[in-house]
């Protein structure tokens, strides 16, 4: 097994917040780039989001960096640890994807 | 112009059909406590209501840290009655879930299954303590009709409706669980 299997499949959503954290957001800026990545599919519902939040926090995966200056919202970001779980999954995907194609191809 | 409703509601699913039906005929809920409900005219369908348990009661430091999350997500919180709180959302900005994934779905509805099942067991609890009492009585004024009886059926009615309900409940979160096997979402 390669060494990149520390990191097991993340959810679809964690995938997506993760993603969307590159660059600081609070909640709902969280929500909103979701569902503009995923082209309008993902919705993050505020429960499922603030679970998301929390364990990604524990893990060490994004950190909070204080309010927004003009809302006080807290916002979140990335850590390298994270970054390092995204590719990670990236790599896996990328895996995935390829076997599909292929099987379809051969089987055309 | 308000309008105050007085409705017990159990099954929080119906209750939350309910306001939102109330929303599409022009009456958004304003206020919440308990059994009373309080209603201003809206457009019609203008809110998205939810309503949700929570883990620990709403005054709660972890329930406080989740509900500012939600208001920042420009949800209103309506009303609380000890770990129940219905919010809203306005429609024209979307869809309104709180829950969008098969494992919080399932932890919520662990959470409602373990809330009517507890208050089953005290109810229970209660039941019990009035059978020596109703039996006591039967037996000295000879007849059933006295008011232990109505007491004791009363509780042991609550019992099983609360159990009933509760199960409806576990199976639902059976249900996702074996979607689960299949889909995140």
């Amino acid at each position: 097994m390669s060494k990149h299997n520390d990191y097991g499949a993340l959810t679809e959503a964690v995938y997506y917040i993760l993603l969307s954290l590159f660059r600081p957001l609070h909640g709902y800026g969280i929500m909103q780039k979701v569902t503009e990545m995923s082209g309008g599919r993902v919705h993050l519902g505020p429960g499922t989001l603030y679970g998301a939040l929390n364990t990604l926090l524990e893990k060490g995966w994004i950190q909070s960096i204080g309010m927004e200056q003009s809302s006080r919202k807290k916002e979140y970001v990335i850590t390298q640890a994270g970054r390092l779980a995204v590719t990670c999954e990236v790599a896996r995907l990328q895996e995935l994807l390829e076997a599909g194609r292929q099987i379809q191809e051969d089987n055309e | 112009m308000r309008r105050t409703i007085w409705k017990a509601y159990y099954n929080y699913e119906k209750e939350e059909q309910w306001l939102n039906k109330m929303s599409e005929k022009g009456l958004a809920l304003v206020d919440y406590f308990w059994i009373r409900y309080v209603f201003e005219d809206c457009h019609p369908g203008e809110y998205i209501y939810r309503i949700e348990l929570l883990e620990h009661f709403s005054n709660h430091p972890e329930s406080q840290s989740y509900l500012h999350f939600v208001e920042d997500m420009d949800i209103e919180i309506v009303g609380k009655w000890l770990r129940w709180v219905i919010l809203r959302k306005k429609a024209d900005s979307g869809s309104f879930d709180i829950y969008t994934d098969y494992d919080s779905r399932i932890r919520h509805c662990y959470r409602v299954w373990h809330w009517f099942r507890f208050f089953a067991v005290i109810e229970f609890i209660c039941f019990s303590m009035q059978i020596p009492a109703f039996v006591s009585v039967t037996v000295a004024d000879r007849t059933i009709w006295h008011p232990y009886l109505f007491t004791t059926s009363l509780l042991g009615i609550m019992v099983v409706s609360f159990v009933l309900l509760g199960l409806q409940f576990r199976r639902k979160a059976k249900q996702y669980e074996k979607e689960k096997n299949i889909y995140e979402t």
